[in-house]
């Protein structure tokens, strides 16, 4: 089994990064990279995200490729002439649209304006699926929720320790979380921060039910189309509750195929293919 | 003057008069940089319970008597706590003498650690099997199986009190050690058991990573596969007792075809950490869409090892249930099943965090 110890990845949202303005320098005598202190307390170096390719730039010796999630973006950077000529990263990895999970070493630069900006150096991409996103989002929000409210219970009390947040329920890593947020980050606005991951899962949740349902309603009208005069939108309905859907959710889906141009009201409440 | 058995739940102020039973000190990082405090069991003719002290004098030894006013009572990992705090104060009775009634703990067998040397345990006995002991003071037979909960299941080694399959028992005072890196909790005619009525539901809690922190087996949990390693390969295996050999042969059971299985290192995380697995033949499989053993060994004859293999894994999601286990190197997870979750499994673990959302 490999003996040195591998720095585990984090869970964030790009939003919890981008707000970050603190570094650690590396325990190792500046071998490694330093970790970067977030809002959350979150003591990262590696991180790992389920995200959408936004864009895919050739710049010459690098490949910089944008991933989007439900707060804002990651930026990855990709060498041609790799350090790590093992690596399996290579840029015709990337492709706009596909959604992949990601998992890289951070490293910092600052602008000539002195902005700080986070790259990832990935160490393994590969496609993955609308779902395990929906997954990675609930769970990175999960743990996101989990720190903001220990953060909150660390704020109370001016003597506030590990222990005390950890006779509350919160996880070892969590209260030393919540204790580096405090003294690193007394002034931020935590509830902007939560407010975007909170509603950022709530979306990608919606989203990716509709998605899912697109596919399936469209080949359903097409197929159950006979009479050429277009599907029942009560037929439509029944078929979609017996895939587990309601109607709020069947009607997004209709409002999204008609704007795509997809399909078309053939007459009231009729569906029909274009 | 309250007596420990009244404790139950949070208190805002309590007195106590106490034996210290056992006493640790320890540093921690606060806000207003490094503290000192105690903490250990303390107890009385009704009962124990642990405490915490953040003022003591430093003076105080196990078999002390204390008369503790002020104290608070909060829970700690669900379970009641003493806390000695600044507005408390502490009397030492020097020369007094105090009868106490040790109280285990009742801990889940995923809750079990060295830390609690005794406990209150129940669970469904399984697997039993009896085989005879002779040790240095008396012999007998010895019944060994699992205790099993609905957080994992444990060695029981249980001498001289017999077992049944499937028998529900509550057991106080079953002493947990470590024995081969594992876990395991030991009765017998002195320890006082019952037979209860248990049950619990099917569906297995799948862990945090962060949560499996000490050899456990039957334990489920999941996350993304973000290495694998170099080493692995190709191993004979004797089909009688499992058992890996060197030679042409198991010693034990000579005449017996030996056959062929693979291992691979893996590590997953979730995070909120990071695990090592390692898997055999039947767990690689159920990594391999569609996969049955004559795919794996194709895939096997690649060179480097299961190429093909190690780079479809990496990034995958799975669930994994198995065995924690202690070795040189930290914990590391022996897996009995692997499940490669798709579609609605997949939505399922992302509901689970969907109706938690803060108001
Ligand atoms: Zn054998």
């Amino acid at each position: 089994m490999e003996t040195r110890k591998r720095e585990p990845s984090k869970w964030i949202f790009s939003r919890e990064l981008r707000d970050s303005i603190i570094e650690e320098p590396a325990e190792d005598e500046g071998r490694g990279k330093p970790f970067v202190i977030t809002p959350l307390g979150t003591r990262v170096k590696r991180v790992l995200f389920v995200g959408n390719v936004a864009s895919v730039n050739d710049e010459g010796t690098i490949t910089k490729v944008t991933f989007s999630d439900p707060t804002g973006s990651f930026y990855l950077s990709i060498f041609k002439e790799s350090q790590f000529p093992t690596s399996r990263v290579i840029p015709d990895t990337f492709s706009e649209g596909q959604c992949m999970i990601v998992v890289g070493r951070l490293s910092t630069f600052k602008s000539q304006d002195g902005r700080v900006f986070f790259n990832v150096n990935p160490e393994l991409a590969r496609d993955s699926d609308p779902r395990v996103m929906k997954y990675w989002v609930s769970r990175a929000a999960h743990i996101a929720r989990r720190k903001s409210l220990a953060i909150r219970e660390a704020m109370k009390s001016e003597s506030a320790t590990a222990e005390n947040l950890m006779s509350l329920g919160y996880t070892a890593e969590e209260s030393e979380c919540a204790l580096r947020a405090v003294r690193g980050y007394p002034n931020y606005n935590y509830q902007q921060l939560m407010e975007s991951i909170e509603g950022s899962s709530a979306s990608s949740e919606a989203n990716i039910e509709v998605e899912q349902l697109k596919g399936q309603v469209y080949a359903y009208i097409k197929e159950n189309d006979k009479d050429g005069k277009g599907c029942l939108y009560e037929d439509i309905l029944s078929f979609v509750k017996t895939v587990g859907k309601d109607q709020a959710v069947l009607d997004q889906v209709l409002n999204a195929l008609g704007s795509a141009g997809e399909i078309y009201e053939s007459a009231l409440k009729r569906f029909k293919i274009i | 003057m309250a007596n420990i058995s009244e404790i139950k739940g949070e208190m805002a102020s309590i007195d106590l008069v106490v034996k210290v039973i056992s006493i640790n000190q320890k540093e921690a990082n606060t806000k207003k940089g490094p503290m000192k405090y105690y903490y250990g069991i303390i107890g009385d003719k009704t009962g124990t319970i642990p405490f915490t002290a953040w003022s003591m004098t430093s003076s105080v030894r196990a078999g002390d008597v204390l008369e503790l006013k002020n104290c608070s009572v909060k829970l700690y990992n669900e379970r009641a706590r003493v806390y000695v705090e600044s507005k408390s104060q502490v009397i030492l009775r020097p020369g007094e003498e105090m009868e106490v009634k040790r109280t285990y703990p009742s801990l889940k067998v995923k809750e079990l650690s060295l830390k609690d040397q005794y406990v209150t345990i129940e669970g469904i006995v399984r697997d039993v099997k009896e085989r005879q002991y002779n040790g240095k003071e008396k012999s007998g037979t010895l019944y060994f199986g699992y205790l099993e909960d609905d957080t994992g299941s444990i060695r029981l080694n249980s001498f001289d009190v017999k077992l049944s399959e499937g028998q529900a028992i509550r057991i106080k005072g079953a002493r947990v050690s470590e024995y081969n890196n594992r876990m395991r909790i030991s009765m017998n005619e002195k320890t006082e058991t019952e037979t209860i009525k248990l049950s619990f539901s099917q569906a297995p809690k799948v862990y945090d990573l962060c949560e499996l922190d000490s050899p456990v087996s039957g334990v489920t949990t999941s996350g993304f596969v973000v290495f694998v390693g170099e080493k692995g390969g190709l191993v004979m295996r004797c089909p009688e007792c499992r058992k890996t050999q060197e030679g042409d042969e198991c010693p034990d059971h000579p005449g017996t075809a030996l056959v062929r299985d693979y291992f691979i290192f893996f590590t997953i995380e979730d995070g909120t950490g990071t695990l090592q697995c390692t898997a055999g033949k039947e767990q690689i499989i159920s990594m391999i869409k569609g996969g049955d053993s004559g795919t794996l060994d194709k895939m096997a004859a690649e060179d480097p090892f299961l190429r093909d293999l190690k780079n479809d894994i990496l990034g995958q999601l799975i669930r994994v249930s198995g065995e924690v286990i202690r070795s040189r190197n930290g914990l590391s997870f022996r897996t009995s099943s692997i499940a490669v979750p798709e579609g609605e499994a997949i939505e399922q673990m992302a509901r689970a965090y969907s109706n938690e959302m803060e108001v």
